[in-house]
């Protein structure tokens, strides 16, 4: 092998190197965009000065409460921030979280995320683990008047759940490991506290 | 001065394509594999588990074909592995268009962005095109000729 060869390969390689080191860096940081959520997931404004990804299960504990604290918030600030809803069901505690993600969706398509998805913070102790999860669905989609056989055909539709399966692995690539997690301006923020203060924050430069 | 200009345009007809394949291998990398597997599985040509195989190592492929194209190392050898993708990719929009699958985006450029068929089966002609005339013509400004020369004068 020559020696320009043996160069060209080096290069080559080096180049190849180079450019994995990089990207691997770059996807582990924040500088990886992420999609808005569909607009049936959004809350806030639509020209917001701050942007926040809220990673969250809905049968957890901690996400509910967050939710809650982001919803006030929303009320006062609605104007500035915008939210995105991004699903990230801990299957592994509970079983059911992914049904009731793609159910959330399906109750969105009909115009009622936020309603659908409240009902199932405040409930989840009923469905989280519960094999008859869709009868308690089926009783809070009635009780904020969705039309739960559309609903239970969006829920087997394959693409409902890609949707949601593509929020997953978006979270899995961020490194997420714990819910809620909020991405606001691009920052980490792990909890309703460390959201709270980050929001403070830039609300307080921005006004 | 005028071979100057032809050089520098024959250049650009192999730097063009690369950085389309090198923009598409980082937006795709910087998305989960996943997505650009939903993608692929639309053309219903593999589904499942080969389709993630496949969004995990096209985007890489892209990316480093991009840039060896960019910088022009192993020159010829890089335009024809990328003639050889553009060309695939052509075939798979192709059948696609001719089974009539219901393709909106083309999942090209991942889930950011994409052209629908008929739009990215008219570039994929264009960066076949500069490809072969780069394959020709181009090399002078390239790492592989600098080396060559370097290499030459240490002779």
């Amino acid at each position: 092998m020559s020696k320009l060869t043996k160069v060209r390969i080096f290069s080559a390689v080096f180049i190849a190197a180079v450019l994995t080191f990089v990207i691997f860096q770059l996807r582990e940081s924040e500088a990886s965009p992420t999609p808005l959520s569909p607009a049936f997931r959004r809350a806030g404004s639509e020209k917001p000065a701050i942007t926040i990804f809220e990673y969250s299960d809905l049968a957890c504990p901690a996400c509910a409460a967050a939710n809650s604290k982001l919803k006030s918030v929303l009320s006062v600030y609605g104007g500035k921030i915008q939210v995105n809803f991004k699903h990230y069901p801990l299957t592994g505690i509970h079983r059911f979280s992914l049904d009731a993600a793609v159910f959330a969706d399906c109750a969105g398509k009909q115009g009622k995320f936020w309603e659908f998805a409240d009902l199932l913070f405040e409930n989840r102790e009923k469905w989280a683990n519960n094999e008859n999860f869709k009868k308690e669905f089926e009783s809070y989609a009635k009780k904020i008047s969705l039309n739960f056989e559309q609903m239970e055909k969006c829920y087997l539709d394959p693409q409902s759940l890609k949707e949601v399966k593509n929020d997953i692995s978006r979270g899995d690539l961020k490194g997420i490991d714990a819910t809620p997690t909020f991405f606001i301006n691009g920052k980490r923020a792990v909890g309703a506290g460390q959201m709270i203060n980050e929001l403070r924050r830039l609300l307080v430069e921005e006004i | 001065m005028r071979e100057k200009a032809a050089e520098s345009a024959y250049a650009l007809a192999g730097i063009i394509p690369g950085a389309v394949l090198f923009y598409a291998g980082y937006i795709k990398l910087m998305s989960p594999a996943e997505e650009f597997a939903f993608s692929i599985e639309a053309y219903k040509v593999i589904s499942g588990q080969a389709a993630l195989i496949a969004a995990s190592f096209f985007p890489w492929l892209e990316i480093y074909l991009g840039a060896f194209l960019i910088l022009g190392i192993f020159r010829k050898q890089s335009i024809l592995a990328a003639m050889g993708i553009f060309a695939f990719f052509e075939l798979l929009l192709a059948q696609a268009a001719l089974r009539g699958l219901e393709i909106k985006d083309c999942g090209c450029f991942g889930a950011a962005h994409s052209n629908s068929l008929p739009v990215e089966m008219m570039l994929n002609l264009i960066w076949l095109a500069l490809l072969f005339v780069s394959y020709k013509k181009g090399g002078f400004f390239s790492l592989d000729n600098f080396l060559e020369r370097k290499f030459k004068n240490e002779k």
